[in-house]
C-alpha cells in the first residue's frame, strides 16, 4: 500500500515518524540529488552533502509546510537555498550573481563548433546557473514555470526568460 | 505563429524532448539511511508539549494565586474549628492541584528530554 505525501507528512508531524520521512526521502532523493548534481557541475559528493543538508532542514521545518504548493516544489526550494548557502560559503557565488555566466560560459558560435553535436550535459555547462536551474526544474523534474519561480524565488517572467535564453544557447550547440 | 514562451514544456520540439528525457534516476546507494541517521530529534512535538505545558502552568498559576486568599481563610477557619471545608471552594482546590500537577509534569518532561 502506497501512502500519499500528505499522509506521510502528517505522520511525521504527529509522531515524528522517521520511517515515514524515510519514505519521503526515498521518493524525492533522485530528483533532488539530480538537480543539485547539475547545479554543482557533476561533483557527486558535494551534491549529496547539500542534498543531505536540505533533507535535514526540511525535517526541521516540516511544520512550516502548509500544503499550498506540492511537497516536491517546497523541497526543491529548500534544496536550492541550501545550494546557494553552500556556494556562498565556498565563495563561488556572491549574493546576487545567479544570473552571471559561469567562467567558462560562452555561447559558442564558431563555425567549427556549430556543426558539432555536443553532449547535452556538456552543453548545459555553458548556461548560467539561473538558466540551468530553470531548465532542470521545468524539463527534468516537470515543474511548471510558476513552481520553478517559487523554488528559485524569482519573478515568473525571469524564469520564462531564462528558459528561453537557455534553450537558445542549447540549440546553438546541439545538432538535433 | 506560436508563442515561444509557454507555461509547460512541449514535447514535440526535439530539444524539449531531449531535455525531458535526460533526467536519469539516481540510485539511493545508502543516501536515505545517511539522511535518517543525521536527523535531529523531532522538534515539533517537543515544542508543542512545551507550549502546552507553559500555557497550563501560567493559567493554573494565575487562577490559583487569585483563589489563594479565600482558600487560606477557609483553611484558617477549619483549623480553629470555626467550620468545615466548604464544598464551594472545590474548584479552587482543583486549580491548586492542577498547578502542582503541571509542575510535576514539567519536571518529568524535562527529565525525558534530557534523556
Amino acid at each position: 500500500m502506497s501512502f500519499s505525501d500528505a499522509d506521510l507528512i502528517s505522520r511525521v508531524l504527529l509522531v515524528g515518524d522517521q520511517n515515514a520521512y524515510g519514505e519521503l526521502v526515498r521518493r524525492y532523493q533522485s530528483a533532488i540529488r539530480g538537480f543539485l548534481l547539475k547545479l554543482v557541475r557533476g561533483d557527486a559528493y558535494l551534491a549529496d552533502d547539500i542534498a543531505q543538508e536540505a533533507f535535514v532542514k526540511a525535517w526541521e521545518k516540516l511544520d512550516t509546510f502548509r500544503g499550498e504548493a506540492r511537497f516536491q516544489t517546497w523541497l526543491f526550494g529548500i534544496a536550492f537555498n541550501a545550494f546557494r548557502q553552500n556556494a556562498r560559503r565556498r565563495k563561488e557565488l556572491s549574493l546576487d550573481d545567479l544570473d552571471e555566466p559561469p567562467p567558462e560560459a560562452e555561447c559558442s558560435d564558431s563555425t567549427e563548433q556549430s556543426n558539432l553535436r555536443l553532449d547535452l550535459a556538456q552543453a548545459m555547462e555553458s548556461l548560467t546557473r539561473a538558466e540551468r536551474a530553470a531548465i532542470i526544474l521545468c524539463y527534468h523534474n516537470g515543474l511548471t514555470h510558476e513552481e520553478a519561480a517559487q523554488v528559485l524565488d524569482v519573478p515568473l517572467g525571469t524564469v520564462k526568460t531564462n528558459i528561453l535564453r537557455g534553450k537558445e544557447k542549447l540549440k546553438a550547440q546541439l545538432v538535433l | 505563429m506560436t508563442n515561444p514562451i509557454q507555461d509547460t514544456p512541449e514535447s514535440s520540439n526535439p530539444l524539449d524532448k531531449l531535455l525531458s528525457e535526460s533526467g536519469e534516476y539516481i540510485a539511493d546507494n545508502g543516501f536515505c539511511a545517511r539522511v535518517i541517521a543525521a536527523l535531529p530529534p523531532h522538534r515539533q512535538r517537543r515544542s508543542w508539549r512545551a507550549a502546552l505545558l507553559g500555557c497550563t502552568l501560567i493559567l493554573c498559576g494565575c487562577l490559583a494565586v487569585r483563589a489563594l486568599p479565600s482558600l487560606l481563610t477557609t483553611l484558617g477557619a477549619a483549623r480553629f474549628g470555626l467550620g468545615t471545608l466548604n464544598i464551594g471552594f472545590l474548584p479552587a482546590w482543583i486549580l491548586v492541584i492542577a498547578t502542582i500537577g503541571s509542575l510535576v509534569w514539567g519536571a518529568l518532561a524535562l527529565t525525558t528530554e534530557q534523556e
